[in-house]
């Protein structure tokens, strides 16, 4: 009787029942789709930061950062060039190729051992982070040329080259300068006898292979997908940095965003190329127990004198970008909406259950005349209820799961950007904002798709006098003094003729690119989207 | 009160010798369930469950197998001529045919005593006097006490026996067997 009455009440109040059912399926809904959502996103989150490190890594040991000591400005590398011109010995054409440790910091060899030694860590790799710059091109003399009568309005000055030729007053020096391109790309030495973990892990070997544990010092290289596909090489391919040839060996795609390194080779290669024997800059540390890893950095702080250790939770504070902005958002404003709604939908269950108990009173009152106990009545109206909320949960359940799927099917991709500062807009210029921390490998954007830049003016061709112009005025001038063509894109050469007014300018604006000159080495960043890799910000758009 | 649903403050209520005013809560629900049946003015049924399952409704508490239960509630509609309606709701039965399974209901369980207030207070006067020929002729056949109020004379005039309350008191009380 009881099964065939509760039955009997549901399906002919099915209205009432639907309404507290859904009210409550709702809440539940919410409170999963909240509770996904938010839960999705710190998963995202930790693969951006994943992406960064390598899979299995707890941390990473780092030099730690020092002032510089005072009248030296670290021991930043310095491109030095003669004054060759043309025709005096070879072509003119010189280059020059740097290879920089990331963050100029390195660390000693013996600390992977030692940092190996530290109670908890299970797995210490060393790697060595390198930076390599290469500029190439040629000067050009400039041309001296007597000034007629005794004009002497501009004392043409050239420089360093120019200022050879020694020219009396009023004799002005033309064409001349320099043509430089600098190329810069990054290099991962990979310790080769431990490839379970460090930052070639985040990326799946598409072509040929990774290193192989004998190859600690061979003369191999595994290149990014990305960088091997724009300078188009290929497995058997060979890669020259600073003199050394490199056999390709492997293609690497990062599994989500950037990878780590253009060119991983292995560490003793990288170590000869930088000249920093026994050199690191990174370890990557692995603890023994995830939840002992704050006590783990303790002791190597402690026990590694000069070093830097991040975690994983360091640098998830760092995670910027609508990613995290939504993250947040789903995680604050988004549980405490979902459980006020599951408390409304609970009130409003509630009223209503009571409101329609209220309404059968007398019906209770007949069954009670009728000889039944009160307890069986009551167990009755609750055994209605109960079977409306576990309708209500179970629809809420399905209801929150499809809305979740739909949510993964037809979310917005969100972004993240690790480090401190700005956000940076995919390939356009140089990226402001504090050095956070030395010693990450830093993701290059260099000449993404976009030809050599060029070093558009040495120092030396600046004037000394002249009226105080900036920005294209000054440009211009300047290139006028130096004969260098426009560049690509860019405005005509001005013609030397006197006008009343300028002229209307029909061309239209150069790209944003050729604006700005990324040869300075940008802050260590990374870019990498979560969940679907998007090349746009949203601010973007 | 008669039917054990109130409590007299003053004086007694005694059915079969046990002081209904007395007894605790438990076994009064109990003497309500087996020795009492009701009928309402506005019959109380329950919108929801078929006669059948109405009728069923006061067997529940005598703790009946279920297949008893069924063919007791069959039976007792059967008796109140509605053997061909036990499947149907409230709602789709007129007042005289839902009077009908109440009074089913009423005496499914066999009781002593048969307690009906207006019986017939919302039924037009043909329904009306099937209705009591229904009732008389139960109370002859099953031989149990039945106590009914009523406003119409016309019925009372049926009874043998008949007390008048006024005011809040009995004051009147005809004993028609010794006419």
């Amino acid at each position: 009787m009881f099964f065939t009455y509760l039955r009997r009440e549901l399906r002919r109040r099915r209205k009432a029942a639907l309404v507290v059912a859904s009210g409550l399926a709702l809440g539940i809904a919410l409170v999963i789709v909240v509770t996904s959502v938010s839960a999705g996103m710190a998963a995202a989150q930790a693969k951006v930061l994943q992406s960064l490190y390598g899979l299995g890594t707890d941390m990473t040991v780092t030099k730690a950062q020092k002032p510089p000591e005072d009248g030296a400005n670290g021991n930043r590398p310095r491109f030095r060039f003669d004054a060759r011109g043309e025709g005096e010995g070879g072509d003119g054409e010189q280059s020059s190729d740097m290879v920089i440790p990331q963050g100029f910091a390195t660390l000693d060899a013996a600390t992977v051992g030692e940092v190996g030694g530290q109670d908890g860590v299970a797995k210490a790799v060393g790697g060595l982070s390198l930076q390599v710059v290469k500029v190439n091109g040629q000067f050009k003399r400039g041309e001296l040329r007597r000034a007629e009568g005794q004009g002497g309005g501009q004392g043409g000055q050239g420089g360093q080259n120019g200022g050879r030729s020694g020219g009396g007053r009023g004799d002005t020096v033309q064409g001349g300068g320099a043509d430089f391109d600098v190329n810069s790309f990054s290099v991962y030495g990979a310790d080769v006898t431990q490839t379970g973990m460090g930052p070639l892990t985040t990326s799946k070997i598409t072509s040929g292979r990774g290193f192989q544990t004998g190859e600690t010092d061979a003369a191999v290289a595994v290149l990014d997908s990305a960088y091997a596909q724009k300078n188009k090489l290929d497995v058997g391919a060979e890669v020259t940095v600073k003199n050394t040839k490199f056999k390709v060996v492997g293609i690497a795609t990062a599994d989500s965003g950037d990878a780590a390194a253009n060119v991983y080779v292995p560490l003793k290669q990288a170590q000869t190329l930088a000249g920093t024997p026994d050199k690191i800059t990174t370890v990557y540390v692995q603890a023994k127990d995830s939840q002992a890893i704050g006590s783990v950095k303790q002791a190597i702080q402690k026990n590694v004198p000069d070093t830097t250790v991040t975690t994983s939770a360091d640098l998830a504070d760092t995670v910027s970008g609508s990613l995290s902005t939504a993250s947040s958002l789903a995680s604050t404003v988004g549980t405490w909406l979902s459980y006020t709604v599951l408390a409304a939908a609970f009130l409003v269950a509630g009223l209503l259950t009571s409101s329609a108990v209220s309404r059968r009173v007398r019906e209770f009152g007949t069954l009670k005349a009728l000889g039944w106990k009160s307890g069986r009545v009551t167990r009755q109206v609750a055994g209605e209820a109960l079977v409306n909320g576990l309708i209500g949960g179970a629809l809420g359940i399905g209801l929150g799961l499809a809305a979740a799927y739909a949510i993964t099917a037809a979310a917005p991709s969100l972004t993240a950007h690790l480090g401190g500062g700005g956000r940076r807009r995919p390939g356009r210029g140089r990226r402001r904002g504090p050095d956070v921390r030395a010693g990450r490998p830093a993701r290059r954007r260099q000449g993404r798709g976009r030809g050599p830049h060029r070093a558009r003016l040495p120092l030396h061709h600046r004037p000394r006098r002249g009226p105080g112009r900036r920005g294209r005025t000054r440009r211009r001038r300047l290139r006028r003094l130096a004969r260098l063509p426009a560049p690509p894109g860019g405005r005509p050469a001005p013609r030397r003729v006197a006008r009343a007014r300028p002229p209307v300018r029909t061309h239209p604006t150069p790209p944003e690119g050729t604006r700005r000159c990324t040869s300075s080495p940008e802050s260590p960043s990374a870019t990498s989207a979560a969940s679907r890799p998007s090349t746009r910000s949203p601010e973007s758009t | 009160m008669l039917g054990g649903l109130d409590r007299p403050t003053a004086g007694q209520v005694v059915l079969d010798g046990v002081d209904l005013g007395a007894i605790s809560e438990a076994r009064l629900t109990k003497v309500r369930a087996e020795s009492i049946g009701f009928v309402f003015q506005s019959f109380n049924l329950i919108p929801t469950l078929t006669a059948q399952e109405n009728v069923e409704t006061a067997l529940v508490p005598l703790g009946l197998k279920t297949a008893e239960r069924r063919a007791r509630a069959a039976e007792a509609l059967e008796s109140v001529g509605l053997g061909e309606r036990t499947g149907h709701l409230p709602a789709e039965l007129s007042g005289g045919q839902q009077q009908r399974v109440a009074i089913a209901r009423a005496l499914v369980k066999k009781p002593k005593v048969l307690l009906a207030d207006e019986p017939t207070g919302n039924l037009d006067e043909s329904t009306r006097d099937e209705v009591m020929d229904l009732l008389e002729g139960l109370w002859k056949d099953h031989g149990l006490t039945f106590v009914m109020v009523t406003h119409d004379s016309a019925l009372a005039k049926r009874a043998p026996r008949v007390a008048t309350i006024e005011r809040g008191r009995v004051t009147v009380t005809e004993n028609l067997f010794g006419r």
